[in-house]
């Protein structure tokens, strides 16, 4: 199964946050009428400061873009960090990191 | 003129038309001195909300049988592909029969979706061409209706005068 795909537009301020298109639809198809936010922005004061500061916030980020808990994002294949530009994967978002 | 200087002078045309619409509606509009990808700043006024736009022009090449015609735009993927905010606002203009004959608008993540999900716009390089079947009576793109998008503004940006 596909997993659900976060894409990540980094910016020198911060990172933008959205769920891919694709994703989007499935969760839609999946769970009708759930409510989420379109975009998340996190900034940070250093590039240093993105895996540090961010990491341990992409579950969290992945459930307030799709609306669901991390149970049913696991349940539709977990979820990975896109770079939609270079149309590839970049990190998975294991739910540990949020521990 | 060249080519290259026509479609400048078609695309300013485009681009202050759709300026117009904007103060019509009673936006204010600013276009960024420095380009990063923006055409027109748009703001309301009253409440300070911000919305940035993307003007594509094209002349629309007329059927050869019924009325209505097709037009072509380029837009680059990295840019219908970034999330920012606020998030960019695209409007398409189709110069057409000695006037500004269809207006399209889609959000860019719309506008993403539909390329992504739907396949509407091709890849060329780096950038995605989107063709626009433009008949009186709907608007399509590779098979997908796009006919709300036609003249849409109210959706973005409703009338305050």
């Amino acid at each position: 199964m596909e997993p659900i795909r976060v894409n990540i537009n980094r910016d020198p301020d911060g990172c933008y946050y959205e769920l891919d298109p694709l994703s989007r639809s499935r969760i839609a198809t999946a769970h009708p009428g759930v409510r989420a936010a379109p975009m998340v922005f996190i900034g940070y004061k250093s590039k240093a400061d993105f895996e540090a500061l961010h990491g341990p916030l992409w579950p969290q980020i992945a459930m307030v873009l799709s609306g669901l808990d991390w149970t049913r994002l696991q349940a539709l294949g977990g979820v990975v960090l896109h770079d939609p530009v270079a149309e590839r994967d970049i990190a998975d978002v294991p739910m540990g990191r949020a521990a | 003129m060249s080519e290259r200087l026509r479609r400048e002078y078609v695309g300013r045309a485009g681009h202050l038309a759709a300026m117009s619409e904007l103060l019509w509606r009673g936006y204010n509009v600013a276009v960024p001195e420095v380009d990063r990808g923006d055409d027109i700043f748009v703001v309301h006024d009253l409440d300070g909300t911000l919305s940035r736009v993307q003007v594509k022009t094209a002349t629309g090449r007329p059927y050869r049988t019924g009325r209505g015609c097709r037009a072509e735009f380029s837009i680059g993927f990295r840019q219908l592909a970034r999330a920012r905010q606020p998030d960019l606002n695209y409007v398409f203009v189709v110069r057409h029969d000695d006037r500004w004959s269809n207006w399209v608008l889609a959000s860019r993540p719309e506008l993403f979706l539909l390329h992504r999900r739907d396949g509407v716009g091709r890849r060329a390089g780096d950038n995605v061409i989107f063709s626009l079947g433009l008949r009186p009576d709907a608007v399509l793109s590779n098979g997908v209706d796009l006919t709300a998008h036609r003249d849409a503004w109210d959706r973005y940006w409703p009338p305050l005068i």
